[in-house]
């Protein structure tokens, strides 16, 4: 039933005519893409993920290595890593 | 552990590809989780082959990551085989249950989550440490930068529609990965059908998961870096990668239905079937009813026989 309702495949039944019809793709490919726009908007995600970063922080050490080395890198070269890059490749 | 003598060439569970010689003990670890499962380090029997890496756990139903698993694989070769032939780059790591709440799970190599980024990072509220990563593990190389965005936006795609078809909750940044090619990929299942995880706050029970799916602004500054919105190459490339897999599991539907429907006898505590409290026992009450009439007609019938 859930995996159903996730795949949009028909639209609710309708109170007054008591039908329902099938959702074609072009409108199921809308309403994906409304729920990654407020997949990004969610602020409450990204709480979520502090408190877990908190709860976990004195098991991390200092994360990826490969990453810390490379902001050492960056740091010392004075630059910043995306916007360097981007700037390169235009 | 250590007097344990090895034969000089053992398999693992998980596949019959994984040939090993020994144990590597030193680096062998407890990992930082909840069931505190074991990091096991193989010896590869090829010298110049990576140590075979798995995880032993105890305490977690593994069936529900292997159906999982199964279902991604499955997405991953019919995807190929569609008219679109998107290909959504899913490379489903080896899970396997040996017991009750007991299995193994195969550690993709080159690989770390999303939470040890952030950490190297500034944290949850910094878009860059995955375009970072990416720019890092390249070497700032055009060429393999590029190659990383493909495969990034192809797997990020495929993961976020079957992630939020499948209802996986339990989304922490521990439990999403990310390969040094760029491949992003989720791990640890227990939690799916849309059964999310709840925290109570104030005595107050709330769904964890707040969106259906998972996408990050993190996972938007890899596909465009320069803006906040939902427009660019990549940005494209990603949408197209999401219809094409919402498309593909739309038409086959029933089928992919159909393989969930199959394991509810398998008694997963999450895949069970869900009728509203009356309509459950009165459609228990007319099975009841049906099977005594049944029984009663075979007696009777029996019966007649029998006298005959």
């Amino acid at each position: 039933m859930y995996m159903q309702n996730q795949l949009k495949l028909r639209t609710p039944i309708d109170k007054k005519n008591k039908v329902e019809r099938l959702i074609t793709s072009a409108e199921s490919n809308k309403i994906l893409k409304k729920e990654l726009q407020n997949a990004l908007k969610t602020t409450s995600k990204q709480l979520d993920d502090w408190m877990h970063m908190q709860k976990h922080k004195e098991d991390a050490q200092d994360g990826n290595s490969a990453l810390f080395e490379f902001y050492q890198e960056m740091k010392r070269v004075k630059k910043t890593a995306p916007l360097y890059w981007y700037k390169k490749k235009k | 552990m250590s007097q344990i003598v090895w034969p000089s060439s053992f398999g693992t569970c998980l596949t019959s590809l994984h040939k090993c010689s020994g144990i590597i003990l030193k680096k062998c670890k407890v990992m930082d989780s909840k069931q505190a499962p074991l990091w096991i380090e193989f010896q590869n029997i090829d010298p110049n082959g990576a140590n075979i890496k798995v995880m032993f756990k105890v305490g977690d139903d593994l069936r529900q990551d292997q159906m999982t698993l199964q279902f991604l694989d499955i997405i991953d070769r019919k995807s190929l085989e569609s008219q679109s032939a998107m290909d959504v780059c899913f490379r489903p790591y080896r899970c396997a249950g040996t017991g009750h709440e007991v299995g193994m799970v195969e550690m993709v190599p080159s690989s770390d989550t999303i939470a040890r980024m952030q950490w190297a990072g500034g944290g949850p509220y910094d878009k860059k440490p995955l375009f970072d990563f990416i720019l890092a593990n390249a070497k700032l190389k055009t060429t393999a930068v590029l190659d990383a965005l493909r495969v990034f936006s192809r797997s990020c795609g495929g993961y976020v529609v079957a992630t939020y078809v499948m209802g996986i909750g339990d989304r922490h940044p521990s439990n999403i990965m990310m390969q040094e090619d760029g491949h992003l990929f989720h791990i640890d299942f227990g939690h799916f059908l849309g059964n999310f995880k709840q925290k109570k706050i104030a005595g107050i029970k709330i769904d964890r998961e707040r969106s259906p799916l998972v996408f990050t602004p993190q996972m938007l500054h890899v596909l465009n870096p320069t803006g906040d919105k939902l427009v660019g190459k990549e940005v494209d490339d990603f949408l197209e990668v999401c219809y094409a897999t919402y498309s593909l599991l739309r038409e086959r539907a029933s089928e992919f239905i159909t393989l969930f429907t199959l394991m509810v006898t398998a008694g997963l505590p999450e895949l069970k079937v869900r009728c509203g409290g009356c309509v459950c026992i009165i459609r228990n009450i007319s099975c009841l009813t049906s099977f005594l009439l049944v029984s009663c007609f075979v007696f009777f019938f029996d019966c007649r026989t029998y006298r005959m």
